[in-house]
């Protein structure tokens, strides 16, 4: 590592640039062994529109609450229980409609914004039913990785935290992706 | 890249250092920082010569996950950070918004980075490892006395007497653990591993 010093601190810009620059991405290029340089690179063309749709909870209305039914199955009692969702935080609601449009980044925020404002009032039976309202499986990794990590000062508050990343563990092996790189520092692999 | 760490040398002869969070939000590459008491600042990057980045190795989530913290941080905290010389250790922040009332209590521009990583349980700066190093006390002597106009006097007064009892974690140990960590790694650095590449940084940077 002796070599590392400042030879891989690359210069962040080399020659002044006008400020359309900025909707250009920078790219660290090596150019030898011990020198690297920064690469700006036109994302020509490239005009992201984000249409932020609305998501209309109120067209699905849960009831809050508990149910439970027994059945009489030929001799044998069966008990269910089961806890409906309540109708979607405002958070939620956003986050799935940032995923939806397929703003990772924003959704990223949301969810640092929205457990913020959680931890800070110690809401966390709240925080503890809309993450068990989230449907692991149709959220992308990322957000997976990131409601993890935003949670994890106040894991010892969410009853259901230990469920979330074993789920998704389980959901980034499926997908063919490293679960200890991801995941590492939140749990002891 | 969605995440890296600036370092500039702010004051070349009294070899003062700053370093800040440079990152991809929004398609835009920022600069996030605490600059000096109760100042936070979010620019977007501009071109420079004096600064220089390093690109830690994060996996993408990792890098994206820090930037969206950051910018989240400097939305919620927004001149809100206090700066001390002398922080007398635990908490700063307290569930991502800034608690640290007590006298003597705040970050600077190392340690406010050192944090970010640390809310997020991503392995980067063991801070309970790190040692004094010579110059650090008279840093904190030489640096109270120009910043202490914008403090209240109880706040000068915390930093005053806790210089020579509390660590300092210098920016280009920010930078030289920006260049040592990787994805392999499940625990932080310590000061062993981090402060021989911090000293090659800080030389090369007064170099150059």
């Amino acid at each position: 590592m002796s070599s590392l010093a400042v030879s891989e601190c690359a210069q962040l810009f080399s020659s002044p640039m006008d400020s359309s620059a900025y909707r250009q991405k920078i790219e660290r290029t090596p150019q030898s062994a011990s020198q690297y340089s920064v690469a700006i690179a036109t994302l020509a063309g490239v005009a992201t529109a984000f249409v932020f749709q609305t998501y209309h909870s109120k067209d699905v209305l849960f009831t809050p609450g508990q149910v439970a039914a027994t059945m009489d199955t030929g001799g044998k009692s069966v008990s269910i229980k089961s806890i409906w969702p309540s109708t979607s935080s405002g958070w939620v609601t956003r986050l799935l409609a940032l995923c939806n449009c397929g703003n990772e980044d924003a959704a990223l925020k949301e969810i640092s914004l929205a457990t913020t404002d959680f931890k800070s009032s110690g809401k966390f039976q709240q925080l503890t039913d809309d993450l068990m309202r989230l449907d692991s499986a149709k959220l992308p990794d990322i957000v997976l990785i990131g409601l993890l990590r935003n949670t994890y000062s106040v894991r010892a508050h969410i009853s259901t935290w230990g469920t979330l990343l074993d789920q998704t563990e389980e959901i980034l092996t499926n997908h063919k992706k490293n679960p200890r790189a991801l995941l590492r520092g939140l749990k002891g692999h | 890249m969605f995440f890296g760490i600036a370092i500039l040398v702010s004051h070349r002869p009294s070899r003062q250092f700053h370093t800040a969070a440079l990152y991809r939000f929004g398609n835009e590459l920022w600069m996030g920082d605490l600059q000096s008491h109760l100042r936070t600042c979010r620019t977007k990057a501009e071109p420079t010569e004096s600064t220089y980045w390093v690109a830690p190795d994060l996996v993408e989530e990792d890098q994206r996950i820090l930037a969206a913290k950051v910018d989240a941080w400097l939305d919620k905290n927004e001149n809100k950070i206090p700066y001390s010389v002398a922080h007398p250790g635990g908490v700063v922040f307290r569930d991502d918004v800034w608690v640290g009332d007590e006298p003597g209590q705040g970050l600077t521009c190392a340690t406010f980075l050192v944090e970010l990583f640390k809310e997020l349980a991503i392995p980067f700066i063991d801070v309970e490892t790190w040692r004094k190093r010579d110059g650090d006390d008279e840093w904190a002597k030489k640096i109270l006395p120009l910043i202490c106009a914008s403090m209240s006097q109880m706040h000068v007064d915390a930093q005053r007497i806790r210089i020579g009892d509390t660590i300092r974690v210098r920016p280009t140990d920010v930078a030289a653990a920006g260049l040592l960590v990787n994805q392999e790694m499940d625990v932080a650095l310590t000061f062993d591993q981090v402060a021989p590449t911090s000293e090659r940084v800080e030389a090369k940077l007064l170099a150059e």
